[in-house]
C-alpha cells in the first residue's frame, strides 16, 4: 500500500467515522439520560436525507435542502419523543425495543409511500472536483467539506457539553438521573431538547452522506446497527466515548474492507481469498466490538 | 491466629472497598462465633450494606480475606457461598412477583435438593420440595397465605417471606441486611422471635444488621459499629451502651436505657 | 395435601393432554381433507405458518419465558436452513442426518454466541447478540460456492425413507405438525420441570435467584442452546418448504419479525408464537392484495400491542375482563 492510498483511506476513515458520531452522539445520550434504547433513531437519519434530497429539489439548491431539513428532522424528533417516546422510558427494554421496531416499519413505509423507494440527492456541482491536499494526493472536495462540517459540529458539541450550563446538566442526567432530578434539573423538558438535537444532527449525516452513499428507504438500518456498536465500544452516555468509538469503528471499517481482502490474497490462495476477504471485512467491526466488550464490559469510557 | 479465632463461622479480616475516592470499607476485621448473633450497627452510608455485599460474592473487595468455616472464599462464586452454607437476606426486598408465596419458597428449598436442576422432575409431584415449603410457611406463620402471589402480601409480611427464602436453604450462617426494615410492629415482633428460635434450636450464627435498636440489643450477644467503613467498636451489648465514642458517633440520645 | 404450583404462579399450567390430541388429530384430518380437495397449496401455506411458528415458539423460550432479549435468534433458523441446503446441494439428501446435523450445528452456534453474550446483560446483551447475528449474515452473504447474496436452491427436498415423500403436501404438513406438536410438548415439559422453575425465577430477578445458591449462568445458556437447536429444526422445514434460503433469513430485521409474531400472540405462553405467526402471516397474505404497504400496518398494530396489551392476544381475555369491571382493590390486606 502506498503513502497515498493510506492517506486517502484515513481520510475516508475520518469522514466516516465523523458522520457515524454525529449519529452515535445523539444515541447514547438518548440512552444514558432515560435509559431508553431507540431503534428508530436511523429512521431519523433517513428522513433527514428523504427531505434534503425533497428540498434541494423544490429550492434547486443542495445548501438550501440541507439547511432546511434539519429543523424540520428535530422538529420530527421531538413530536415523536413527547408523544409515543415518552411512554416508553418506564417501560422494559423489550418493550422499548419492539415499540421502536415498529417505528421503524412504520416510518420506513411512510417515507416510502410519500416520496418512494430512494430519491437523488446530488453533491452540488462546485463542489465535484478533486483537491490536491499533497503533491500527487488528490481527495474529492465533497468529502473534505464533510470531514470539515463533521469537525465543527463536533467540536461545538464538545463546546456545549462541557462548557454551557445546560450541558452541565446533559452530563449530569447521562450519569445519574435519579440525582439530577433531585437537583431541580427538569429532567422531560431537557430531554426533549436533547432528542430534537439528536434529531439534527442525524439529519446533518443523512443529508451529507446523501450523495455518497444513496438516498433510500432501509438506508437508517445498516448505520443503526454501527452507531450501536460505536456506542456499546464507547460506553453508554459517554460523548466522548462516542467520538472515540466513531472513529475507531470509522478507521476499522474503511481500512478493513481495502485492507482485508489484500492481506488475504497474500495469504491464502485466490478461491479462499476472494471468499473469506470481504467476509472477514465486514464483521470486523463486529470483532472488534466484542473484543473490547471482553476486556472492558461497559465499555471504554462508561460512565455507570 | 488466637484460639478464638480458629473456631469463628465467619472471620473477616481487614476488608478494604473503594469505590473511587470513597472507602465504604476501611479495614475491617469481625468474628461471628458458632452459634452467636452478632449485631452490626451504624448510621446510614456507613457500608454496611456493601459490607454484606462482599460477603454474600455481589461485591469483590479490594483487599482482605474473608474466611468462611475455616475456609477462604474470597474466590468463591455468589452462588457457590450458598452452596457452602453462606446465605443473604436483602434490606430492599427481592421477592419473586410472578410467583406465589409458597413457589417462592419452593424454589429456595429445591435450591438443596439434589437434581435441583433437572429438567426431567416436573414440579407437580414435588412432594420433597413443596412439603418442606409448607412446613417453613407454617412455621414463620405465612401458610394462610401460600397460594397467593408474593406481591400480595403486606410489606411486613413480605420481610418475613424474605427471611423465609433464605431460611429454606438450609444455611450454616445467616447475613440478614435490615430484616425489619419498613415491617410493622407485628411482622418485626414475629421477626424478632423467628431469629431468637434460630439461635435457640438451630445454634446458627448470624450476622444482623439492623436500625431497630430495641431488637439489636435483645438478640444479639455481640454488637459491632461501623461509622464510614470502619469499625469503631465491638464488644457485648453493654460494653457497647457505655463506649463513649459509639453515644457520640451513633447512638446520642436513641438508647433509652 | 396438595403439591404444585400455585394456580397463580407464572409456572405453565398442566397441559390438558386430550385436548392436544384432539386438536393434533383434528389438524390431521383437515389436512389430509383438504389435499384430496385438490387444495395443496393452501395446505403448503398453512405448512409455512407452522414452521414460523415454531420459529417463534423457540424465541419465545428464551424472550417470553427466559426474559432474555435477543436479537439474533433467526440466525440459529437460518443456520439450521443453510445446514440441510448445503447438505441437499453436495449431494446427501437424507432427511435424518439433515435434521440431526442441522439442529446440532444450531446447538453448537448457540452454545458459542450464548456463552458470550450470557456474561452481558441489559442493552449490552441486546447488541452482542445482533452483532453476532450480523456477522453470521455478512459470512453467508460472501459464500459465493452457495448462492452468496442471491441464496441457495435445492433441487429436492429432505429424503425420510420409510415411504414419506416430502415432495407431497400432505406427508409434508404432517411432518411440520409432528415436529411442531412434539416441540411443543418438549417445551412444555421443560417449563414445568425444576429447571422451568429457575428460568422463571431469573426472569423476575437473577440476583436473587444467584443469591439462593442457583448458577444463573449456566441455566441461561442450558435455555438458550436449547432455543437455537428447536430454531435450527425450523430452519430445517423452512428450506424444504421453500426450496431455498437465503442470508436474508438471518438479518436482524428477521429477527425482529420473529419478535412481532411472539408479542403479537403472547410473548411468555406456549404457543403464543404459533397464533402470532398464524395471524401474522395471514394478515400479510391479506393486505398485501390491497396494497404493498403491509410493514405500515403491521408497524401500528405492534405499537398498539406494545403499549396497550403488552400481553398479546393471549392476553385479550383479561383485557376484556378488565374493561368489563373496573380492577378490584389489590396489595395488603387491612
Amino acid at each position: 500500500m502506498t503513502w497515498i492510498l493510506f492517506l486517502e483511506q484515513a481520510l475516508n476513515g475520518l469522514q466516516f467515522g465523523l458522520m457515524l458520531f454525529l449519529l452515535a452522539s445523539g444515541l447514547t445520550l438518548v440512552f444514558g439520560i432515560m435509559d431508553m434504547i431507540n431503534l428508530a433513531h436511523g429512521a431519523l437519519y433517513m428522513v433527514g436525507a428523504f427531505l434534503a434530497a425533497w428540498l434541494a429539489q423544490l429550492t434547486q439548491s443542495f445548501v438550501l435542502g440541507v439547511l432546511l431539513a434539519i429543523p424540520l428532522t428535530a422538529v420530527f424528533g421531538m413530536v415523536m419523543e413527547s408523544t409515543l417516546l415518552r411512554t416508553l422510558y418506564a417501560r422494559d427494554h423489550m418493550s422499548q425495543v419492539l415499540a421502536t421496531f415498529a417505528l421503524i416499519l412504520i416510518i420506513n413505509e411512510a417515507v416510502r409511500m410519500i416520496w418512494g423507494t430512494d430519491m437523488p440527492l446530488a453533491a452540488p456541482a462546485a463542489l465535484s472536483g478533486p483537491v490536491e491536499l499533497l503533491p500527487g494526493l488528490f481527495y474529492p472536495s465533497y468529502r473534505l467539506v464533510i470531514i470539515g462540517v463533521g469537525l465543527v459540529l463536533a467540536g461545538l458539541l464538545y463546546l456545549a457539553v462541557t462548557r454551557t450550563r445546560v450541558g452541565a446538566w446533559v452530563r449530569a442526567g447521562a450519569s445519574n438521573r435519579e440525582m439530577a432530578m433531585a437537583m431541580g434539573i427538569n429532567i422531560q423538558w431537557l430531554f426533549t431538547l436533547v432528542f430534537g438535537l439528536g434529531a439534527a444532527l442525524c439529519a446533518v449525516a443523512g443529508a451529507l452522506l446523501g450523495p455518497l452513499l444513496a438516498v433510500q428507504v432501509g438506508m437508517g438500518e445498516s448505520v443503526l446497527i454501527l452507531a450501536f456498536v460505536v456506542i456499546v465500544i464507547g460506553g453508554i452516555g459517554s460523548i466522548w466515548g462516542a467520538f472515540v468509538g466513531s472513529l475507531l469503528v470509522g478507521f476499522v471499517d474503511t481500512f478493513g474492507r481495502t485492507l482485508m481482502p489484500a492481506l488475504f490474497r497474500e495469504i491464502f490462495p485466490p478461491q479462499v481469498a476472494s471468499a473469506a476477504g470481504p467476509a472477514v471485512a465486514s464483521i470486523l467491526v463486529y470483532l472488534l466490538m466484542a473484543v473490547v466488550l471482553f476486556l472492558r464490559p461497559q465499555g471504554l469510557f462508561a460512565r455507570r | 491466629m488466637s484460639a478464638a479465632t480458629s473456631n469463628a463461622v465467619l472471620d473477616i479480616r481487614k476488608l478494604v472497598k473503594s469505590f473511587g475516592a470513597l472507602r465504604a470499607t476501611d479495614g475491617v476485621s469481625l468474628q461471628v462465633r458458632p452459634g452467636e448473633i452478632h449485631a452490626l450497627i451504624g448510621p446510614n452510608g456507613a457500608g454496611k450494606t456493601t459490607l454484606v455485599a462482599q460477603l454474600s460474592g455481589q461485591l469483590q473487595p479490594d483487599e482482605g480475606e474473608i474466611v468462611f468455616m475455616g475456609q477462604t472464599i474470597n474466590a468463591v462464586s455468589a452462588h457457590a457461598r450458598v452452596g457452602l452454607g453462606m446465605v443473604r437476606s436483602f434490606q430492599i426486598t427481592r421477592l419473586f412477583k410472578s410467583f406465589s408465596v409458597i413457589d417462592n419458597v419452593a424454589l429456595a428449598v429445591q435450591s438443596c435438593q439434589p437434581q435441583r436442576g433437572s429438567l426431567w422432575r416436573s414440579v407437580a409431584q414435588d412432594s420433597a420440595v413443596y412439603e418442606k415449603a409448607a412446613a417453613l410457611l407454617k412455621e414463620v406463620g405465612l401458610a394462610e397465605r401460600a397460594e397467593e402471589l408474593a406481591p400480595a402480601l403486606s410489606h411486613g409480611e413480605q420481610r418475613v417471606l424474605e427471611l423465609a427464602l433464605a431460611l429454606a436453604t438450609e444455611p450454616k450462617m445467616l447475613l440478614l441486611d435490615e430484616p425489619m426494615a419498613g415491617a410493622g410492629p407485628e411482622e418485626s415482633q414475629r421477626i424478632v422471635e423467628l431469629i431468637e428460635s434460630l439461635r435457640r434450636d438451630k445454634h446458627m450464627a448470624i450476622l444482623l444488621v439492623e436500625h431497630d435498636m430495641d431488637a439489636v440489643f435483645r438478640l444479639a450477644d455481640r454488637i459491632s459499629v461501623l461509622v464510614n467503613g470502619t469499625l469503631i467498636a465491638s464488644g457485648s451489648p453493654e460494653e457497647i451502651r457505655q463506649d463513649a465514642q459509639v453515644r457520640a458517633a451513633y447512638l446520642g440520645d436513641e438508647v433509652s436505657s | 395435601m396438595k403439591f404444585g404450583p400455585s394456580a397463580a404462579s407464572a409456572i405453565p399450567k398442566p397441559a390438558s393432554w386430550p385436548v392436544w390430541l384432539l386438536l393434533s388429530v383434528a389438524a390431521a384430518v383437515i389436512g389430509y381433507w383438504m389435499h384430496s380437495q385438490g387444495l395443496g397449496y393452501y395446505l403448503s401455506m398453512i405448512s409455512r405458518m407452522m414452521i414460523y411458528g415454531l420459529a417463534a415458539c423457540s424465541l419465545n423460550l428464551i424472550l417470553g419465558y427466559g426474559g432474555l432479549v435477543s436479537f439474533g435468534h433467526a440466525a440459529f433458523v437460518g443456520v439450521g436452513a443453510y445446514t440441510v441446503g448445503i447438505l441437499i446441494t453436495e449431494g446427501q439428501p437424507n432427511g435424518w442426518l439433515g435434521f440431526g446435523l442441522a439442529m446440532a450445528v444450531s446447538a453448537l452456534l448457540a452454545l458459542i454466541i450464548g456463552a458470550i453474550s450470557l456474561r452481558t446483560k441489559g442493552v449490552y446483551f441486546i447488541m452482542i447478540t445482533l452483532a453476532f447475528a450480523q456477522m453470521l449474515f455478512y459470512l453467508v452473504n460472501s459464500v459465493k460456492a452457495y448462492g452468496g447474496d442471491e441464496g441457495l436452491n435445492i433441487k429436492m427436498r429432505s429424503d425420510f425413507g420409510l415411504g414419506i415423500m416430502l415432495k407431497n403436501d400432505l406427508h409434508f404438513f404432517l411432518l411440520v405438525l409432528l415436529l411442531l406438536v412434539a416441540s411443543l410438548a418438549f417445551m412444555h415439559m421443560l417449563m414445568r420441570s425444576r429447571m422451568g422453575r429457575i428460568v422463571l425465577a431469573q426472569r423476575d430477578d437473577d440476583i436473587r435467584t444467584e443469591a439462593l445458591g442457583y448458577p444463573v449462568y449456566r441455566y441461561q445458556l442450558a435455555l438458550f442452546v436449547i432455543a437455537g437447536a428447536i430454531g435450527g429444526l425450523a430452519g430445517a422445514l423452512l428450506v424444504n418448504q421453500q426450496n431455498y434460503v437465503s442470508p436474508n433469513l438471518m438479518h436482524w430485521t428477521q429477527s425482529g419479525v420473529l419478535m412481532i409474531m411472539v408479542i403479537l400472540g403472547g410473548v411468555g405462553t406456549l404457543a403464543g408464537g404459533l397464533w402470532g405467526a398464524l395471524l401474522m402471516l395471514t394478515l400479510e397474505d391479506l393486505i398485501a392484495e390491497m396494497t404493498p404497504h403491509f410493514n405500515f400496518y403491521v408497524g401500528w398494530v405492534l405499537l398498539a400491542v406494545v403499549l396497550l396489551a403488552p400481553k398479546g392476544l393471549s392476553g385479550l381475555p383479561d383485557l376484556w375482563r378488565r374493561w368489563r369491571e373496573p380492577a378490584p382493590k389489590t396489595g395488603g390486606k387491612a
